[in-house]
C-alpha cells in the first residue's frame, strides 16, 4: 500500500507541476504572439487569394471570409518553418473510469490525464493513468508517457518515452499498441536528420514492463539514402543490453548482449512499388543466430490494388521486433518471428464504378521443418454507400491443420430518418475440430440518434460441449457523446473471452462479466 | 487510504475540468507523408481552406471503410467552399503495405497520410478508428466524434457547414453543384496534388497520383 501511494504521490506531483509549468508558459507566450501576427500576413493572403480562384460563383461569401481566414491562419500560433514567434497550445483528454467485473473478481476506479502540447518549433505530451484495457488488470496510478520534441540544429530531438522502429520492424519496432496493451516505447533519446534524400535516426533508451525490475537497454542507428528518386536503401543496427537473470530478478551486473542488423530496399516506379529487408539477428549467450526475410510488392491502378507479401522468419524474435505478420485473418493474424515462413495475396478491387468494393486476400504460412500448416482464404463485398440501405457480406475460411474456421458475416445498416439509423450484424461460424463439427452465433443490434446516443445489443451464442463453460453471452453498451467535448459510455453484461488482433498484433482478451463506466473529458 | 485517493483524484480532476472550460481546444500542427510520398504539413493545408477535417482510419477497420464514402461525399460537396480532408493511416508498420493497394481502389479525392509511429493518434488522444476531428483554420478544434454508425454523417455535415460559415442558400448551391457533378478520378489527382506542401519536391513519385 505504502509503494502505491507513493506512486500515486509522485505521478499527481509530476503532473501538477508539468501543467503548473505548462499554464504559466501559456500566459507568458501570449504577448510575443501579439507580436508576430503582422510578420506572416504575406504568405497567408497569398493562399487566401489562391483561395478566391477556386471559389467559383460563391464570390460574394468568399470576399468576406478571405479576410477572415487570413486572420485567423495568422493566429495559428504553432511555429512551423520559422512562422513568427512561439505560442502555447495545448489539447487533452481526461478519463475516469469504474469497472465491476465478476469474471476477474476486480472492481476497480481508473483515471488517466493527457495533455499534448507545443510551444513554437517544440512539441510534446505527457500521460498520467492507471487505466487498463482490460477488467483483470489493475496497476497503480503512474506517468506513463513523458515527451519532448523539438529541432536542434539541422535535426530533430526526441527525449523522455518515444516510439522508434527501423524497416518493416524486423529488427526493430518499439511502439505503443494501447488498445491491446502492447507497450515496448523506449525511454531516452533520440536525434533525427530529417533530409529529404538522406534520412539518418540515432537513438538511445532503455525499456522494462510494470512489472519489471530489471531493464533492456537498446541503442541504435538508421539510415536511409535515395540512390535516385525511384530507389532507396537503408541500413539498420540495433544493439540490445538484456538483464542476464532476467527482468523478473535484479539480475546483477551481467548483461547478454545481442545486435539486430537489417538492409532494406524500396523502390516505386510507375503503378509498382517494391519493398525488401534482409535482417540478421545475433542473440548472443552461445544461441544460434537468426535471419529474417521480408519482401512485398504492390500494383496499383485506377480501381485496384495488389499485394503479394514474402516473410520468412528463423530466430529473430526478440522483445523489440514486431514484423508483419504472416496471416490476414482478424482472430490469426499474428506471426511467429522464430520459426514461421508465409505468403499471401491482398486485393481491393472496385469494378463498379461506384463506391462499392471487393476484398480478397489469400495467405498460407508453416514452420520450416513442415507441419500441418495453415491456410486462409478472406472475401468480402461491400455495397455502395449512397444508398440508405447498405450492407457488407463476408466469407472467412481459416485451416490450422486442426481446426477448420469457416464464417458467413452479413452486416446491415439502414437509415430510418436524418439522424436515425439501424444497424444489424450477424455471423455463422462453423469450427470443424478433427472432424467434430459444431455452430456458433453473433447478433448484434445498433441503434443510433445523431452522434450523440448509441445503444448497441449483442448476443453471442456456442453450443454445450465447446470450449467455453459459458453458451450465451449478451452485452449492452450505451454511449453518449457531446461532439468534441464529452463521452460517457456505459457497458453492462458478459463479454466472451477471445484472440483479438489489431493492426498485425494479437493478445487474449479474457472474459467480462459485470458492468463499466467510462467518462472522457475533452480539452 | 482508498477514499484519500479517490478524493484526490476527483479533486484534480475538478480543477483540470474547470481549467478545460475556460481554455481554447487547440489543434497540434504535424507533417506527415502521404501514401503518394509527398509531405503534408496541417497548418499549411488549413491556410489553404477554412476547415480541415482530420479523419483517423485503419485499413482493416470496418466502420471506417463504411464512413468513407460519407466522407468523400461531404468533401466533394465542401471543397469549393473552403473544407479540406486529411485521412491518417493508424497502420503501423505491420499493416502498412495494405494500406496503399486499398487507398488505390477508392475513389478518395484526399490525401491519405501515414502515421505508422501512431505520433500524431497520440497528439490528438485518437485510441481507435474512425475518428472525426474537426478543425479551423485558425487551429481550434471545432468538433470530434469516435466512431462511426450509419447517420453520424449528419452532424458532421452540420459542422462542417457551421465551420466554413455557410447560408442556407449557399449550402444549396453546393449541393446542387455536387449533385450535378459526375466524379471521376481525374480530377481527384488535380485536387490531390494542389493540397501538398511545397517544400517536397524530391520525395514525390509518379505511382502517387493514383491514390
Amino acid at each position: 500500500m505504502t509503494g502505491l501511494l507513493h506512486h500515486f504521490y509522485s505521478s499527481l506531483l509530476k503532473a501538477l507541476l508539468l501543467w503548473v509549468a505548462l499554464a504559466a508558459s501559456a500566459a507568458l507566450a501570449q504577448p510575443a504572439l501579439a507580436d508576430t501576427t503582422e510578420g506572416s500576413e504575406a504568405t497567408v493572403s497569398a493562399g487566401a487569394s489562391q483561395q478566391n480562384e477556386e471559389e467559383g460563383d460563391l464570390t460574394a461569401g468568399t470576399a468576406e471570409s478571405t479576410d477572415e481566414t487570413a486572420s485567423a491562419t495568422d493566429s495559428w500560433g504553432d511555429a512551423g518553418e520559422g512562422w513568427g514567434a512561439p505560442s502555447f497550445d495545448y489539447y487533452g483528454t481526461l478519463t475516469t473510469a469504474y469497472t465491476k467485473d465478476d469474471s476477474s473478481g476486480l472492481h476497480k476506479y481508473e483515471g488517466g490525464l493527457a495533455v499534448s502540447y507545443t510551444f513554437g518549433d517544440y512539441d510534446g505530451r505527457f500521460r498520467v493513468s492507471n487505466l487498463n484495457t482490460y477488467p483483470n488488470v489493475k496497476d497503480p496510478m503512474r506517468l506513463e508517457k513523458c515527451q519532448l520534441n523539438g529541432p536542434l540544429g539541422r535535426f530533430r530531438f526526441s527525449a523522455g518515452t518515444f516510439p522508434v522502429s527501423t524497416g518493416a520492424g524486423l529488427a526493430l519496432n518499439a511502439f505503443e499498441q494501447r488498445e491491446l496493451e502492447f507497450d515496448t516505447e523506449l525511454s531516452g533519446f533520440k536525434l533525427e536528420y530529417p533530409g529529404t534524400d538522406f534520412h539518418a535516426t540515432v537513438f538511445a533508451g532503455e525499456q522494462k514492463y510494470r512489472s519489471d525490475v530489471s531493464a533492456y537497454r537498446v541503442q541504435g542507428a538508421s539510415v536511409e539514402y535515395a540512390v535516385v528518386p525511384e530507389w532507396k536503401v537503408g541500413g539498420n543496427w540495433v544493439g540490445l543490453s538484456i538483464p542476464a537473470g532476467g527482468t523478473g530478478g535484479s539480475g546483477g551486473t551481467a548483461r547478454t548482449k545481442s545486435t539486430a542488423k537489417s538492409l532494406t530496399s524500396t523502390i516505386t516506379w510507375k503503378h509498382l512499388s517494391t519493398y525488401f529487408e534482409y535482417e540478421r539477428y545475433q542473440p548472443g549467450g552461445g544461441l544460434t543466430n537468426g535471419r529474417g526475410i521480408y519482401g512485398n510488392a504492390t500494383l496499383t491502378l485506377p480501381g485496384l490494388g495488389l499485394t503479394y507479401e514474402y516473410k520468412d522468419y528463423r530466430g529473430i524474435a526478440q522483445r523489440f521486433m514486431a514484423p508483419p505478420p504472416a496471416k490476414y485473418h482478424p482472430e490469426h493474424a499474428s506471426s511467429d518471428p522464430s520459426d514461421e515462413k508465409g505468403q499471401g495475396f491482398v486485393l481491393s478491387w472496385s469494378p463498379f464504378g461506384n463506391s462499392s468494393f471487393i476484398e480478397a486476400s489469400y495467405a498460407q504460412a508453416n514452420i520450416h521443418a513442415g507441419g500441418f500448416g495453415y491456410t486462409e482464404f478472406l472475401t468480402s463485398y461491400h455495397s455502395p454507400a449512397e444508398s440508405d440501405f447498405t450492407y457488407v457480406l463476408e466469407r472467412q475460411y481459416a485451416n490450422d491443420g486442426f481446426t477448420k474456421d469457416t464464417r458467413w458475416r452479413g452486416e446491415f445498416s439502414y437509415r430510418l430518418a436524418p439522424d436515425v439509423s439501424a444497424y444489424l450484424m450477424t455471423e455463422l461460424k462453423h469450427l470443424n475440430d478433427f472432424g467434430t463439427t459444431h455452430n456458433e452465433q453473433t447478433v448484434e443490434v445498433d441503434f443510433s440518434l445523431g452522434t450523440w446516443l448509441t445503444l448497441a445489443l449483442s448476443q453471442e451464442k456456442a453450443p454445450r460441449g465447446s470450449a467455453s463453460a459459458a453458451r450465451r453471452w449478451n452485452l449492452a453498451e450505451l454511449k453518449l457523446q457531446r461532439s468534441g467535448e464529452q463521452e460517457l459510455a456505459l457497458t453492462y453484461g458478459k463479454r466472451r473471452g477471445k484472440f483479438a488482433c489489431s493492426g498485425g498484433l494479437c493478445r487474449m482478451e479474457p472474459d467480462f462479466d459485470g458492468w463499466k463506466l467510462v467518462y472522457t473529458r475533452y480539452f | 487510504m482508498k477514499p484519500l485517493r479517490w478524493t484526490l483524484w476527483v479533486s484534480l480532476s475538478a480543477v483540470l475540468l474547470a481549467a478545460a472550460s475556460y481554455a481554447a481546444e487547440r489543434a497540434a500542427n504535424f507533417r506527415l507523408t502521404g501514401v503518394d510520398g509527398k509531405t503534408y504539413e496541417l497548418k499549411q493545408v488549413a491556410s489553404k481552406g477554412k476547415a480541415v477535417l482530420l479523419n483517423f482510419w485503419e485499413v482493416n477497420c470496418k466502420p471506417c471503410k463504411q464512413e468513407m464514402p460519407q466522407i468523400q461525399r461531404i468533401y466533394e460537396t465542401y471543397q469549393p467552399a473552403g473544407l479540406r480532408v486529411l485521412v491518417i493511416s493508424r497502420d503501423t508498420s505491420l499493416t502498412l503495405s495494405r494500406v496503399k493497394p486499398f487507398v488505390a481502389s477508392q475513389k478518395w479525392d484526399f490525401p491519405v497520410l501515414l502515421d505508422p509511429e501512431l505520433k500524431v493518434s497520440k497528439d490528438y488522444h485518437v485510441k481507435f478508428s474512425p475518428v472525426n476531428i474537426l478543425i479551423s483554420a485558425k487551429g481550434e478544434i471545432l468538433y470530434r466524434h469516435n466512431g462511426y454508425k450509419p447517420g453520424n454523417e449528419d452532424e458532421l455535415e452540420r459542422a462542417v457547414v457551421k465551420a466554413l460559415k455557410l447560408t442556407s442558400d449557399e449550402v444549396t448551391k453546393l449541393k446542387v453543384a455536387y449533385e450535378k457533378s459526375e466524379p471521376t478520378l481525374e480530377p481527384a489527382k488535380a485536387k490531390s496534388e494542389e493540397a501538398a506542401s511545397a517544400d517536397d519536391g524530391g520525395d514525390t513519385n509518379d505511382s502517387g497520383a493514383e491514390s
